[in-house]
């Protein structure tokens, strides 16, 4: 067996184009937290079960843990920094505040994620509860603030829907 | 705690998690002939890559180990849903998520939208693709199922040319397909069905998003209150995906009342003794067998009425 492969990568993050060398062996998640110090994506299960690791990728939520960093090549990446700021929250991350929907917060970075990517995918009609816990199925939080996450995520639906936030 | 200090981390991964520990080399060609040609070029050790749902965590904990991976991605030919008349055709880059998603799967092929849609969950939806799934041949995966259900043409390339292997001819044993290491999947094509029938998919799983432990799929053409045809899919109760032949023959031509649909789902259960689970025994499994070809059953043929 060979040395370590590298190759040279470059994509988008957080709205910035960047390049780096990565070890093909690197998941996106490794990149994202040691290379560019991005401490968002939380290394949960590092399984694709829990969802603490989600980023968007091409407006998708998806698990960081489970994408090799060298597929990111040409995409778009966005993490939690990329999204709102402490001073300036964007409106889902406003609703999460004020519906109390965390407890520890080492699941809510990803849980503004999932839900950013939910919220991407909306349609005209309206969402029902249902939907919105299927599409936040894939966070899981151990403080158990579900009910509270998915009011936050409807509560913004809703913002979207009526065109008050433009997401994209 | 151990703490790892690492001073170029992009040579060096960290050892406090899973890593995948041998280095490969990674091509993600844009045209398919190019991957095909590579392919060839190496023979043996190395791997196709799709939306790496089960690749990437099975490299991880060791359990697959290659010197190069071949990424499928980048190939857009390979990303399409087509429809005819008689026949919908799903390019295998096809994400879980367009699949569920799709107006035209939707319509023309309901069940294939439902059981794409109930596959883990979203933040894996949105990466797993529907020639990965097949390819990989788990027992109890949604869309083999939805393959054998449907009676699905899987075509099969490799730089020599391509060829189309039936849904159960194609599962040959825990994640054994009839896939030769230089072979991917293209497409995979499902005959619409015709006529009045109904339909049901259920699963199931200890959690929301688990693996599910079962998995039934169903279809039931019903006239007049006879059973004119039945299909009975099943994942995770055998090596492979399987489709239950024996009540699918019981039911046809009788009566869609809730005794011979009680009966239907006792004949399904004796047939199997599925393996047991970490958490659930194989009489449990046995049972749920039974009730979960009821409930499909039952479904199927109030839909189709």
């Amino acid at each position: 067996m060979g040395g370590p492969v590298i190759k040279e990568i470059s994509f988008k993050l957080n709205g910035r184009p960047v390049s780096c060398p990565v070890d093909t062996r690197l998941t996106l998640l490794d990149l994202l937290r040691d290379s560019f110090r991005l401490k968002s994506p939380k290394r949960g299960c590092d399984e694709t079960v829990c969802g603490a690791c989600a980023v968007l990728v091409d407006g998708r939520g998806i698990c960081s843990c489970t994408m090799l960093a060298v597929e990111v090549e040409g995409s778009e990446v966005v993490t939690l920094e990329g999204l709102g700021s402490e001073e300036e929250p964007n409106p889902l991350q406003r609703a999460f505040v004020e519906l109390d929907a965390l407890q520890c917060g080492f699941c809510t970075p990803g849980q503004i994620i999932g839900a950013t990517s939910f919220l991407l995918s909306l349609g005209e009609e309206e969402v029902s509860e249902e939907e919105v816990r299927e599409a936040m199925s894939g966070n899981l939080c151990r403080c158990g603030c579900y009910d509270n996450i998915i009011k936050a995520v409807i509560r913004t639906a809703e913002v979207v829907r009526r065109g008050e936030w433009k997401l994209r | 705690m151990i703490l790892i200090f690492v001073e170029r981390i992009y040579t060096r991964p960290p050892r406090s998690h899973n890593v995948i520990l041998e280095p490969f080399d990674y091509l993600s060609p844009r045209l398919l002939d190019e991957a095909l040609k590579e392919a060839e070029k190496r023979g043996e050790d190395f791997k196709f890559l799709a939306g790496g749902q089960s690749l990437i965590p099975m490299m991880k904990l060791g359990l697959t180990r290659v010197s190069c991976i071949i990424d499928l991605k980048k190939i857009r030919e390979l990303s399409f849903v087509e429809s005819s008349q008689r026949e919908l055709r799903v390019g295998a880059l096809v994400k879980h998520v367009e699949l569920e998603r799709s107006p035209l799967v939707k319509s023309s092929i309901p069940i294939l939208s439902r059981a794409a849609g109930a596959i883990a969950h979203p933040l894996v939806r949105n990466r797993g693709t529907i020639g990965g799934s097949i390819s990989l041949g788990h027992p109890s995966a949604d869309l083999p199922v939805i393959s054998l259900l449907l009676d699905a043409k899987i075509e099969v390339v490799s730089f020599r040319g391509n060829r189309w292997v039936r849904a159960r001819d194609f599962f040959r044993g825990p994640m054994v397909t009839d896939l030769k290491t230089t072979e991917i999947v293209r497409s995979v094509s499902f005959t619409i069905p015709r006529g009045k029938y109904g339909w049901a998919f259920r699963k199931l799983v200890m959690s929301h998003g688990d693996f599910p432990l079962l998995i039934v799929a169903t279809m039931l053409e019903v006239e007049g209150g006879i059973i004119k045809e039945a299909r009975i899919a099943l994942g995770g109760v055998g090596e492979t995906p399987l489709r239950e032949i024996n009540v699918e023959e019981f039911l046809k031509d009788r009566e869609a009342s809730e005794e011979v649909i009680s009966k239907a789902a006792r004949i399904a259960s004796s047939d199997y003794t599925p393996p047991p689970s970490p958490e659930l025994s194989s009489g449990y499994l046995k049972r749920m067998i039974e009730v979960y070809v009821r409930r499909c059953l039952k479904e199927s043929s109030w839909r189709g009425e």
